[in-house]
Parts: structure tokens; C-alpha cells; sequence
């Protein structure tokens, strides 16, 4: 159908009718009634032709008018159904469908394109195909706009679980740390216990060893004082002897003098004998001469009897001095003899003493020793003490630190785990942001009871809500953690296959394995997630 | 109306630029066809109209992909496929279709929209037909066609579970 055909068809019947009407005005001129009759009436025919097409057009372009305005509402399910229609009219009809057609297509695209972003599936674009001029560049447009949102979310994402595992490594060495931590407190508490134990044993030890030894060093003290009174009194002793000595000596030398006086008496003795002797012979001479004289010499001869009598006594009295004398000697050499053996002795005595000086010197040379020695290992033992206590000191304050540590670490280990469920939920919010890539995730309330069964049992939930790919049940769960495969029965012999993606207090989060799904459960899950959606949209 | 017709090797193809649009009802029965799906397919609009989609469905097409395809419009969502089509002379026609509810103004489904586009040529030789080949082996290796299909969905499903997180964005990726 070209331009020049359509021109025709909307021109020629009523062209046809004004020729034929001015043939039949121009036969009736001409006196040809027959004629214009003929021309009238095909122009009447003509007419009804024009009229009908008209009409036809008429109706198309009310059904053009009818789409374009529900396209204009918004609604692009209404098309011109009257098909195959020849001339404008179908032109028109199908221009009309077509424009509808495109506006569609590129509404459901867009929209799907905007849906699959607002549920963070950013792999869907428009398809370019069919699509031209502001059609095709607002296609563009947002396709773009969903490639720069992948960007970033996908960088978010990237940088989020970098995030999430760097903090997850930081909480596990921390959690590791702070355990290590707790582990050394709780040695080092032991150690510091057993240290003041240990200490305070040695202490007591100590204290003990210190007594002793200051026992020990009065002892020394009191040795040494007696050692000195002993060297005082060996000292006098020895002064002592060395009088004796000298005494023993002077005696020696009296006595040696005395002997010699004895001597001397002797001499003068045998003096006094010669005298008494010849005072004997004298008086014997005088007698014979008295004896003589007779009568006048007999008072002589009674005086020389009287002086031959005392001669006589004189020479017994030197006999008996000699006697005396002799007896004196013996004595004085007994004596010499004696005191030469007294020195003698006294200088043993001294000697000897002079030798236990020397001992007694030592000896308190050594107990000072001793004492210097002793009163060092006291002040060793009261430093030892000292340290010891210091020692205990810092072993209790080492366990109060180590009880302290210990208590930080749990702390620290709490933290750790507080931050690390904080960061998993913080992560877990943001994937149920821009990062939830969950298909369907459309939730519906749930509200049915379930059985939820795991390797390590069953027990009975009620679901909180539903999607097509997951869901969230609450109530008395069996042992379950992260990651674990679960069975949810739905009803008696249909259950779905699903994997724990969180657990919070008594709730639970499941994805559903669609591919291990069989088509019982599928279409359950189908049936009770429209149900909830009804509910919803009742509610 | 279904004429028996036999497949032919004969290809039809259409521009890029140009869209097979078709409407269903809820049950799929054709109530808009566009001047291309009709010039393509070989059908009058008057034949199309009322007619179940399922005229121009070729038997090189596994089941398993209309069960898909279903089952995710009975969830409001949209779905793309790669579907080979059956012209009214027995020629065959391979679209990339993208199907979508329509709703009313309440938000109720009232029917399906189909808008068909050329597809890439070395999407439907090097993934489509392989896997369609495959998946027809599977659906024709039971007695029970249920148990065919339900073997061939499950094996649909797992090689879309192998190779991308769903069907949708395993479509887009190829």
C-alpha cells in the first residue's frame, strides 16, 4: 500500500461521483435523460462505495483512537483485533498495534530491567532488539545505569566481604589470642601461686637459716670473746712465767751466793779450827808450863783448862757448823738444781704458752673470721629474706595481673565474639540490601507448622515467612548450625531439600535447593507462597 | 485447531530490528497476535486468534523448558528462552522469547505477553541445541512421559545450578 495508492483510494470514489454527477449534469444539458440517469446512478453506487469506505475508516480510526487512549492510560493490553484489513484502515490498525507493540515491549523490558535491580540481580539488561530512537536510547540509558550500579555493587560487595574477612581473621586471632592469652594468664597465675608458695616456703627457710645463723654468729661472737679471755689469760700467764724465770734465776743467783757465803763460812771455819787448834795446843802448852809453875801456875793451868775446854767447844761448834754448812751446800746445790729445774719447766711453760698464743691467736683470728663470716651469711640471709618477701610481693601481684589478664582476656574474647556477630549481622543487613542476590525474594508470611529435620534430628517449627527460595521458621530447633542440610516437611511425604544460612535466637534462615527439589515440593512451595501472597494482599 | 504438520528442515528467519509479539489468555490461548508472528508463522490472525500457543510448538522442543517456563510465570516472573517454533508449512523458526505477565489494575495476572526476538545464532548452535538435544534424549529415555519430564527438569536444573546462581542469570550470561 503506497502513499500514491492510499491518496487514491481516499480520492477516487468521491472523484468518481463528482465526475459522474457533473457526466449526468452535463447529459441532462444535453437532453440525454437516459444517459444521466445511468451517470446518477453509478454515481450513487460510487457514493455507496465512498460511503462504506468511509465508514470502514471511520471504524478504524475509532479503534486507533480506542487503543491510543488506554496506551495513553497505561493500558497495553488493548489492540486493534479487527486484522487484514486492506487499504488506510489496516494500515492505521496495524501502525496503531505496531507503536503499541514497541511502547509494550520496551515498557516490560524497562520495568523488568528496574525489577531485577530492585532485587539486587543486576546481570538483567534491556535487549536492544526491536527497540529504535528514544525507545532504543532510554534502553540504553538504563542498561547503562544498571552497569554502573553492578559496579558498585559488586565493588560494595568485593569490599564487604574483603571487610567481613578481614574482620573475621582479626576476631579469629583475637578469639585466638585472647584463649592464648587466658591460657598464659592461667599459667602464669599458676606460676605466681606456686612462685609465692615456693616463696614464702623459702621464706620461712629462710627465716629459719637466719636464726640459726645469727645463733650461730652469737656463738661465734661469744667463741671469740672467750678466745680473747683465754689469750688474756695465757698472756698473764705467760707474764706470770716469765717472773717465775726471772724470779727462779735471781733465787738461782741468791742461792748461788749463798753457797758461796757457805763456802766462805767454810774458810772462815777452817780459820777458826786452825785457831781453836793452836788455841788447843796453846792451852795444852800453858797447862804443861802451869803444871810447871805448880802452885802458882794453878790458876793458870785453870784458865788454860778453861780455854782447852773451849777450844775443844769451839772446834766441836765448827765441826758442827761445817756440819751445817756442808748440810747448807747440799741444800743449796739441791736448791740451784731445783730452781734450774723449776726455769727450765717455767721456760716450757712458756714456751709452751707462747706457742698457745699463737693457737689462741689464731683461733680468734678464725672465730672472727667465723663471726665476720657468719655476720656476712646473716645479712646474706636477711638480703635473701628480703628478696624472698620481695619476690612474694611481686608473685602476688603477678597473680592479682594474672587474674586480671585473664578475666581481660575473657573479655577480649567476648568482644571478639560480639564483633564478630556484629560484623556478620552487619554484613547480613547489608546483603539483605543491594547485595541480596536471593531470587525470588519476595518474602510472604508463612504462619503453617512444619518438621524440620536434620543429621542430628527432627523437631517442629512454624514457618515466619516464605519465599520461592528460602524461608524463615522459628520454634524448638534441632541442634543446627550454618551450613547444615536440612529437610523441611511441608506435609506428610513432601519436604524440601534446604541449607542453614543463619541462625538467630530460636529463628532460623534456609535457602531451598531448587535443583534437588522434586516437583511435588516445587509446586507445594509454589502453592503455599501464592497463598501467602493472597493473605498479604488481603491483609 | 492443531493441522498435523510433519517438521521440515526449512529455516525462516525474521530482521532484528522487527518483534514477534503475541498475547495469551490465562491458559494460553492466543488473543493478540502481531502482523510479524503471523507473517512469520504462516497463520492468518484469524487462525492464531484463540488458538493455543502451543500451534507453533516444534518437537525438537523439550518439554522441560515449557514446564520452566510455566512455572516461573505461575510466580509472576518473567522468563526468557530460547525456543524453536514450528511455521504452518513445517518450517522451523528459533526465537529468544521473553514472556511476562500482564496485569490488571488491581495487580491480578490476566495473561501472558510474548515478545520474540532474533536470537544469537552462536547461542542457539553451540548451547541451545546441544542442551535441547540432550534434555528431548532424556524426556524420550522414560516410559512414563511424567517420568521423563521430570527427569529432564531435574537435569535442566542441575546444569543450571552448575554453571550460574539461576536459570535467569545463566540466560543472560550466554
Amino acid at each position: 500500500m503506497t502513499n500514491s495508492s492510499s491518496r487514491f483510494e481516499a480520492f477516487a470514489p468521491g472523484a468518481a461521483v463528482i465526475l459522474l454527477l457533473a457526466g449526468a449534469a452535463g447529459a441532462v444539458a444535453a437532453g440525454m435523460p437516459v444517459v444521466a440517469l445511468a451517470l446518477i446512478a453509478a454515481a450513487a453506487v460510487g457514493a455507496a462505495v465512498g460511503l462504506a469506505l468511509a465508514l470502514r475508516l471511520s471504524a478504524a480510526v475509532g479503534r486507533a483512537i480506542e487503543v491510543a487512549r488506554a496506551l495513553g492510560k497505561g493500558d497495553f493490553e488493548v489492540r486493534g483485533l479487527v486484522f487484514d484489513q486492506r487499504g488506510r484502515a489496516g494500515e492505521l490498525a496495524e501502525a496503531i498495534n505496531d507503536m503499541a507493540d514497541r511502547i509494550d515491549a520496551f515498557v516490560r523490558e524497562a520495568s523488568a530491567a528496574m525489577e531485577a535491580v530492585r532485587l539486587n540481580r543486576y546481570y538483567r539488561r534491556i535487549l536492544p532488539n526491536g527497540m529504535e530512537g528514544a525507545l532504543l536510547r532510554a534502553s540504553t540509558t538504563i542498561n547503562q545505569a544498571t552497569d554502573v550500579i553492578q559496579g558498585r555493587v559488586e565493588a560494595f560487595e568485593a569490599s564487604t566481604a574483603e571487610f567481613g574477612a578481614t574482620i573475621n581473621s582479626i576476631v579469629a586471632s583475637l578469639v585466638d589470642a585472647s584463649r592464648d592469652m587466658g591460657d598464659a594468664a592461667t599459667r602464669l597465675g599458676q606460676g605466681a601461686s606456686s612462685t609465692d608458695q615456693r616463696a614464702s616456703d623459702a621464706a620461712s627457710s629462710s627465716s629459719m637459716a637466719s636464726t640459726d645463723v645469727q645463733r650461730v654468729a652469737h656463738a661465734a661472737t661469744q667463741l671469740t670473746g672467750s678466745a680473747r679471755d683465754v689469750g688474756r689469760e695465757i698472756e698473764r700467764s705467760a707474764t706470770i712465767a716469765r717472773d717465775a724465770v726471772a724470779r727462779a734465776e735471781e733465787t738461782k743467783r741468791i742461792v748461788a751466793g749463798l753457797s758461796e757465803a757457805a763456802e766462805k763460812i767454810g774458810a772462815v771455819i777452817g780459820l777458826i779450827e786452825q785457831v781453836a787448834g793452836q788455841t788447843n795446843l796453846l792451852a795444852l802448852n800453858a797447862t804443861i808450863e802451869a803444871a810447871r809453875a805448880g802452885e802458882a801456875g794453878r790458876g793458870f793451868a785453870v784458865v788454860a783448862q778453861e780455854v782447852k775446854a773451849l777450844a775443844s767447844q769451839t772446834a766441836a761448834a765448827t765441826g758442827e757448823i761445817t756440819q751445817h754448812i756442808s748440810e747448807v751446800q747440799t741444800a743449796t746445790r739441791a736448791a740451784v738444781g731445783s730452781i734450774v729445774g723449776i726455769g727450765g719447766t717455767i721456760a716450757e711453760i712458756n714456751a709452751i704458752t707462747a706457742d698457745m698464743r699463737g693457737s689462741i691467736e689464731a683461733q680468734i683470728s678464725a672465730t672472727t673470721e667465723i663471726a665476720q663470716g657468719v655476720s656476712n651469711a646473716s645479712e646474706g640471709t636477711r638480703q635473701v629474706s628480703d628478696r624472698i618477701s620481695g619476690i612474694t610481693g611481686i608473685a602476688r601481684e603477678t597473680s592479682a595481673l594474672a587474674q586480671s589478664l585473664f578475666s581481660t582476656s575473657g573479655a577480649l574474647s567476648t568482644e571478639g565474639d560480639r564483633l564478630s556477630v556484629t560484623v556478620q549481622e552487619f554484613l547480613v543487613g547489608l546483603r539483605r540490601g543491594p547485595l541480596d542476590r536471593r531470587q525470588s525474594s519476595e518474602r510472604v508470611p508463612g504462619g503453617h507448622a512444619v518438621a524440620i529435620a536434620s543429621a542430628k534430628g527432627s523437631a517442629k517449627a512454624t514457618c515466619v515467612d516464605i519465599s520461592l527460595t528460602g524461608g524463615r521458621f522459628a520454634g524448638q530447633l534441632p541442634p543446627l548450625k550454618i551450613g547444615d542440610d536440612i529437610r523441611i516437611a511441608v506435609e506428610k511425604g513432601v519436604d524440601v531439600p534446604a541449607t542453614v544460612r543463619w541462625i538467630r535466637d530460636d529463628n532460623v534462615g534456609v535457602e531451598f535447593k531448587l535443583a534437588e527439589m522434586t516437583s511435588a515440593a516445587s509446586d507445594r512451595l509454589r502453592k503455599l507462597v501464592s497463598k501467602g501472597k493472597a493473605l498479604a494482599t488481603a491483609a | 485447531m492443531k493441522p498435523r504438520v510433519q517438521p521440515t528442515s526449512e529455516e525462516v528467519t525474521f530482521l532484528p530490528d522487527e518483534i514477534i509479539v503475541s498475547k495469551t489468555d490465562l491458559k494460553g490461548r492466543i488473543t493478540y497476535a502481531n502482523a510479524t508472528f503471523s507473517r512469520i508463522c504462516g497463520y492468518s490472525r484469524a487462525e492464531l486468534m484463540n488458538a493455543p500457543h502451543s500451534i507453533i510448538r516444534h518437537p525438537d522442543m523439550p518439554r522441560c523448558v515449557f514446564k520452566l517456563l510455566w512455572d516461573q510465570l505461575g510466580e509472576e516472573r518473567e522468563i526468557f528462552a530460547y525456543v524453536k517454533n514450528m511455521a504452518r508449512n513445517g518450517a522451523f523458526y528459533w526465537v529468544f522469547a521473553h514472556i511476562t505477565p500482564s496485569f490488571d489494575n488491581d495487580g491480578k495476572v490476566t495473561g501472558y505477553h510474548s515478545s520474540r526476538r532474533v536470537p544469537d545464532r552462536r547461542v542457539v548452535r553451540e548451547v541451545i541445541e546441544p542442551l535441547y538435544k540432550e534434555l528431548l534424549r532424556t524426556e524420550a529415555a522414560h516410559a512414563s512421559s511424567k517420568d521423563g519430564l521430570v527427569a529432564s527438569f531435574a537435569q535442566l536444573m542441575n546444569i543450571v545450578k552448575s554453571k550460574a546462581a539461576s536459570y535467569d542469570e545463566l540466560i543472560f550470561s550466554l
